[in-house]
C-alpha cells in the first residue's frame, strides 16, 4: 500500500477511534482503551549487503458498551500503512462473535502478538507466520465472521476460535481484503478452527491444534488459483524463568495453473526459548526449519521465504514499558544464505 | 552521640515496643475476597478468582462479574500477586494489556482509596474485590466470598 494515498483516510480513522475512546460519557457509560505501540528498527543483511531501517507505530483502540465491543488496529510505518484489524463484536457468556477483519486464529503466534512489537520478546516473527506484506506464505488476515470463547471443565479451560471469512488473493504476494479499499482484489473462502487447552490455574502450559482451509484466487500470469490446507499443533510453556513457544505446520497446496495443476506438501516448525534473567533482561533463541520444500510449486512463488533459521537475541526492558532488543540470525532461503542483525526499540503507551 | 539524642532513641524504642505489645496480635490478619451484600454471590473458587482478575469473563447465575483491583496497601498488592495471580507486577500488568490487545474490551479498574473502592462495590452488585478482614468486618454492606490469604504468625 502506498503511504501517501491513504494519509487522509488514516487521519480520519485515527480521529474517529480516538473520539470513540475518549467520549465514554456520551456513549452511556461505555469505556475504551487507546494504545500506541511505536518501534524503530535498524537492520543489516549480509547478502545482499544492505542496511535498512523502519519507523513504525501500531495504533490500537477498543471500546466496550454493554455486550458490544469494537476493536481497531492501524499499523503505519515509513514503508506501509494498513488497517490491520477492524472488528465489531458481541459478547455473550464467555464467547465473542466478531464481524470484520481480524487475525486468522492459525497457530499461536498470530493471535498472541498481532502487530505490537513490544509484546513479542523477539524482533522478528517465525517465517511461517510472517505477515503477508513481509512475504508471508500463509493467510494471516481474514475478513468475515470470527467466533471465540471457552468452556470450563474443572481446572481446565477448553478454548476455541473458528472463523469463516474471505482470505487473501495472490499477486506476487498474498494480499488480504483491504477495509479501506473494499473493492480491490478478488477474495475467496478461508476458514479456520483452533482448539486449545488452557490450565488457567497454573498458566504453565497451553497446548492446541488448528486447521485452516483457504482458496486463494490469483492475479499472477500463469497461476489461476491456489487451494491450501494447513494444520498443526502448538504449545506455550512458562515457568518463573523460562518460556518455550513451539508450533508445527503441515501445509498442502494445490496450485492450479492455466494448463495444469501441481500439488505438494511441506512441513515447517519453530521452537523459541526465552530465559528471564531478571525483570529487565531476557535472553532468547529460536530455531526454524522447513522439510519438503524442494521443488514445491507453492513455495516457488515466494523466493524470499526463509526455510531455515537460527537466531539469538537479548531484550532489555526499561522505564516500565520500553524495550531494547538485539537479534542476530542465520537464514537460508531457496537461493541464498545470509546473516541478519537487527536492533529495535519498542514501547507501549 | 549526645545524651539528648540517646534519650530520644531510647524513648522511640520504648514507644514502639509498647505499640507492639498493645496490638491485637490474637486476631490473625486475613485477606478476603469480598462483594456487596446485595450480590447473589456466595463463593468463588480459586480458579474463578484467578480468571476474574486475569480479566477472563466469569459468569455466575447469568451475571458477568466485574473485578476491581485494590492497591490501597502495598502489602495487599504483593499478597494478591503472590497468592492469586502467581506473577510479578510487571508480568501481570503486561498480561492484562496483552489480553486487551487481543480481545479488546476494558482493563480492570484500579482503586488506591479504600472508600472509593467500597463505594464502587455498593454501586455495582456484580463487582468483586479483595481487602483486609478488619475492613470487611466493620462494614455491614460487605460480605466475604472466601479467604485469599491468612497470616500464619
Amino acid at each position: 500500500m502506498v503511504y501517501h494515498n491513504h494519509t487522509g483516510k488514516f487521519l480520519y480513522i485515527l480521529i474517529v477511534i480516538t473520539s470513540i475512546c475518549y467520549a465514554p460519557v456520551s456513549w452511556g457509560g461505555g469505556t475504551g482503551k487507546f494504545l500506541v505501540l511505536p518501534n524503530i528498527n535498524g537492520s543489516y543483511r549480509s547478502d545482499p549487503d544492505e542496511v535498512d531501517y523502519e519507523f513504525a507505530a501500531d495504533l490500537f483502540a477498543t471500546f466496550e458498551l454493554n455486550q458490544f465491543r469494537f476493536l481497531g488496529e492501524y499499523f503505519l510505518s515509513n514503508e506501509e500503512q494498513e488497517l490491520e484489524r477492524f472488528q465489531l463484536g458481541l459478547s455473550f457468556n464467555s464467547n465473542l462473535l466478531w464481524l470484520g477483519r481480524f487475525h486468522n486464529p492459525i497457530g499461536y503466534w498470530n493471535t498472541q502478538f498481532h502487530h505490537g512489537s513490544f509484546f513479542e520478546t523477539s524482533i522478528s516473527r517465525p517465517a511461517i507466520v510472517e505477515f503477508e506484506d513481509d512475504g508471508g506464505i500463509l493467510p494471516l488476515h481474514q475478513s468475515g465472521l470470527l467466533m471465540e470463547g471457552a468452556f470450563n471443565h474443572g481446572e481446565q479451560t477448553l478454548g476455541y476460535s473458528m472463523s469463516i471469512a474471505a482470505g487473501p488473493d495472490f499477486n506476487n504476494k498474498l494480499e488480504p481484503w483491504d477495509v479501506l479499499d473494499p473493492g480491490s482484489g478478488t477474495h475467496d473462502i478461508s476458514t479456520t478452527l483452533n482448539l486449545y487447552l488452557d490450565p488457567i490455574l497454573s498458566t504453565s502450559v497451553l497446548a492446541g491444534l488448528f486447521i485452516n482451509y483457504t482458496e486463494i484466487p490469483s492475479d499472477a500470469i500463469d497461476v489461476h488459483d491456489i487451494q491450501q490446507i494447513n494444520f498443526g499443533i502448538y504449545g506455550n510453556w512458562e515457568s518463573e524463568s523460562w518460556r518455550l513457544i513451539a508450533s508445527s505446520f503441515y501445509v498442502y497446496n494445490e496450485v492450479n495453473r492455466l494448463t495444469r495443476s501441481e500439488d505438494d506438501t511441506f512441513f515447517s516448525a519453530y521452537l523459541q526459548a526465552e530465559y528471564n534473567h531478571s525483570d529487565n533482561w531476557i535472553f532468547y533463541g529460536r530455531v526454524e526449519g522447513t522439510v519438503g520444500e524442494g521443488n514445491d510449486a507453492y513455495l516457488a512463488l515466494f523466493p524470499e521465504y526463509v526455510e531455515d533459521k537460527i537466531l539469538g537475541g537479548i531484550r532489555y526492558d526499561f522505564v516500565s514499558n520500553n524495550a531494547l532488543k538485539l537479534e542476530i540470525s542465520g537464514n537460508h532461503t531457496d537461493e541464498d544464505d545470509f546473516a541478519h542483525v537487527m536492533l529495535q526499540w519498542s514501547a507501549v503507551f | 552521640m549526645k545524651k539528648k539524642t540517646q534519650a530520644r532513641i531510647l524513648f522511640l524504642f520504648i514507644f514502639l515496643f509498647q505499640l507492639n505489645i498493645n496490638s491485637p496480635a490474637t486476631t490473625p490478619r486475613r485477606l478476603l475476597l469480598v462483594c456487596d451484600t446485595n450480590s447473589n454471590l456466595s463463593y468463588l473458587s480459586p480458579i474463578e478468582t484467578r480468571k476474574l482478575f486475569l480479566n477472563v469473563p466469569v459468569v455466575k447465575s447469568g451475571v458477568r462479574l466485574k473485578p476491581l483491583r485494590n492497591i490501597s496497601d502495598p502489602l495487599i498488592s504483593d499478597i494478591f500477586l503472590q497468592k492469586v495471580i502467581f506473577m510479578s507486577k510487571r508480568s501481570y500488568e503486561r498480561k492484562l494489556l496483552s489480553r486487551i490487545f487481543r480481545y479488546g474490551g476494558k482493563n480492570i479498574p484500579v482503586y488506591s482509596k479504600i472508600h472509593k473502592l467500597k463505594a464502587e462495590l455498593h454501586l455495582t452488585p456484580e463487582a468483586v474485590t479483595y481487602m483486609w478482614s478488619d475492613q470487611v468486618e466493620n462494614d455491614n454492606n460487605l460480605k466475604s466470598l472466601g479467604v485469599l490469604w491468612e497470616d500464619s504468625n
